[in-house]
């Protein structure tokens, strides 16, 4: 679902990046008052995890892959607002030093699974919980919110490639950029985030909340006991277990190189050309590409790159602690 | 004579002017500024001194690790080794504490700029990867010692440069020179404030007062040296610095020093592979 750079047009990601604008602003307006100074590092586990699970590729039917996003997992831990931030330093992270989802196009990036994801599967667990008694019926509540918000940004960034090829075409009648229509991206990216990957944000969301709700309360409420060793060995088992992401062999849909695309199969026949900005657009080398690391084996980088994230994103979020002021208990009576 | 008695009990007319001064605010507060600076410097010094590091692996070899390290950066020639540096120095960075990662980073940042703009001519010039590898290699050097030194208090710091068979005479300075940082710092201090209570609105002799206070601070640090001096004397001190062993835990040593084994191995490793 990360959207490389020149699929979109300038204009497109620019009017998603306008709209991203307030609503970045107001999560760490209500982040601030939200989240005490202590517990601003856990945004970072929250945005570790997040970026441990996008690491994680499946195969989805029709020969791509896919993953699960957290988005709505850190909503569940964190709120919504913190979730908001979480995924977009994660997804800014991956952009940046891994060249996974572009630069131009970080704002939509965000649109689909930094606003659009955990807003909308925190509002839908928010509406299910309050009928559901039982602790397991809040886990459903939480599955079933998991599973509407992922489809919901897959279902955006669907949208989004597909109005490419209806505003930019050159005079032979080819795309600029994406050059699948409606018809095409729609269901190209929705069956396979309706059934796999869909499936896998669900178990990644219930399973690692339980864990956490089991092993360290604090994390979910206040004056509970936080305890971090568990929440940390939990990452390290995901850091280890992520080369099972390279397994996936093929690129998630709309992710391709644009040496590739031009053979990509799609309703039955090759595209057979190179929209012209693909081939000739905006290109930024990352320092990592495509989580490698020089000349390691690849399994290597993999892993390597991954606890490189998951360091960074912790190192972000302790330093923005330290900019905090202290919490003042006494305000509040 | 009634009226010299009358003008002698009237109020002298200076005395009814009506008070008008308003001081000039000054605009940049040079003092408090000044003062502030001090502060800083001070709180981190005493902060390092309270801070009691978990890491139990002795102090000299941590100092020649990253020595190593950095050796090992500057002689490899592709940018695995360096990303697999990376990797482990991001790791180590992020279970400091955000002070610490905060301070560590100032310096890094800087380093780079200024590496940046002095290799901005092999970027022009169609060299960009040597721009970029040469950036990526100061900042890591950098953010190396800046590790080590927000994570080693200074005392131990000494501690590990006196096992590498240092001269006591050069650790004798240092550790003056730490003291008298602090304490002269104090006193420092002490006398901007005195002097801040009593200055109202702007001063134009601003600068003269600071050399006093540096003239001040001078002649305290002559008489505190000689008192130092000799209360070390009469406490037994001869010149000689003994080590003076801190727990150490063996396991702890072992397991860097396996640590820095394999850093070794991959840094041939991943040579040989560039290479062949």
């Amino acid at each position: 679902m990360h959207i490389p750079d020149n699929y979109l047009s300038p204009a497109t990601c620019a009017v998603l990046t306008t709209a991203m604008v307030p609503v970045w602003a107001r999560a760490v307006k209500k982040v601030k008052t939200e989240i005490t100074k202590e517990k601003m590092p856990l945004l970072g586990v929250g945005a570790a995890f997040s970026f441990l699970g996008m690491m994680f590729n499946l195969p989805l039917p029709g020969g791509t892959t896919g993953h699960a996003v957290g988005g709505t997992l850190i909503a569940l831990m964190l709120g919504p607002n913190a979730a908001c931030i979480a995924v977009s330093i994660a997804l800014f992270v991956q952009a940046l030093l891994f060249g996974d989802g572009g630069i131009l196009a970080f704002g939509a990036n965000c649109f689909n699974m930094a606003f659009v994801l955990p807003y909308l599967g925190y509002g839908i667990y928010q509406l299910l919980a309050g009928h559901m008694k039982s602790e397991k019926g809040k886990l459903v509540a939480a599955g079933i919110g998991a599973y509407a918000g992922i489809n919901a940004a897959a279902l955006c960034a669907a949208v989004e490639f597909g109005i490419q090829p209806l505003i930019y075409t050159d005079a032979s009648g080819q795309a600029l950029y994406c050059p699948y229509p409606l018809s095409v991206s729609v269901p190209a990216m929705m069956i396979g985030h309706l059934t796999i990957a869909g499936l896998a944000e669900v178990i990644f969301t219930v399973a690692v909340y339980s864990f956490v709700k089991k092993t360290s309360p604090g994390m979910l409420y206040q004056q509970r006991e936080t305890k971090v060793r568990p929440v940390w060995m939990l990452l390290l088992l995901l850091i280890v277990a992520v080369p099972l992401g390279l397994l996936a062999t093929g690129t998630a849909w709309g992710e391709w190189g644009a040496d590739e695309i031009a053979q990509i199969v799609t309703g039955g026949k090759a595209l057979g050309y190179t929209p012209d900005r693909l081939a000739n657009g905006f290109s930024f080398d990352a320092l990592f590409p495509d989580y490698t690391i020089g000349n390691m084996p690849e399994w290597i980088g993999y892993i390597l790159s991954a606890v490189a994230g998951v360091a960074v994103v912790v190192i972000i979020f302790k330093v923005a602690a330290s900019f905090m002021k202290n919490t003042d208990k006494y305000d509040k009576q | 004579m009634q009226q010299e008695e009358k003008e002698r009990r009237q109020i002298p007319g200076w005395l009814l002017l009506e008070e008008d001064y308003i001081p000039v605010t000054e605009r940049d507060s040079f003092l408090e500024k000044t003062m502030r600076a001090i502060l800083s410097v001070l709180a981190k010094m005493k902060a390092e001194k309270e801070y009691i590091g978990k890491n139990k692996t002795a102090p000299s070899l941590r100092i020649a690790g990253a020595v190593f390290v950095i050796v090992l950066l500057s002689l490899s020639r592709n940018l695995a080794f360096a990303g697999l540096v990376s990797v482990l120095l991001l790791v180590r960075l992020a279970f400091c504490n955000g002070r610490q990662i905060k301070s560590v980073l100032k310096g890094a940042i800087g380093a780079v700029l200024f590496s940046a703009v002095i290799l901005v001519p092999a970027a022009i010039l169609g060299h960009p990867h040597t721009f970029i590898y040469i950036t990526l290699k100061v900042f890591l050097s950098v953010t190396l010692l800046g590790i080590l030194s927000n994570t080693l208090p200074w005392n131990e710091i000494t501690s590990g440069l006196k096992s590498f068979h240092l001269p006591d005479i050069f650790i004798f300075t240092l550790d003056l020179t730490m003291h008298y940082i602090m304490q002269l710092g104090e006193i420092c201090y002490q006398m901007l404030f005195a002097l801040r209570t009593r200055m109202i609105g702007k001063s134009p002799k601003k600068a003269g007062a600071l050399t006093g206070i540096l003239g001040v601070t001078f002649l305290k640090s002559k008489e505190l040296s000689q008192e130092t001096y000799d209360a070390m004397v009469c406490r037994g001190f001869d010149g000689t610095y003994p080590l003076r062993k801190r727990k150490a835990s063996p396991a702890a040593n072992i397991c860097y020093g396996i640590g820095l084994l394999l850093i070794t191995v991959l840094f041939f490793y991943l040579e040989h592979v560039s290479a062949g």
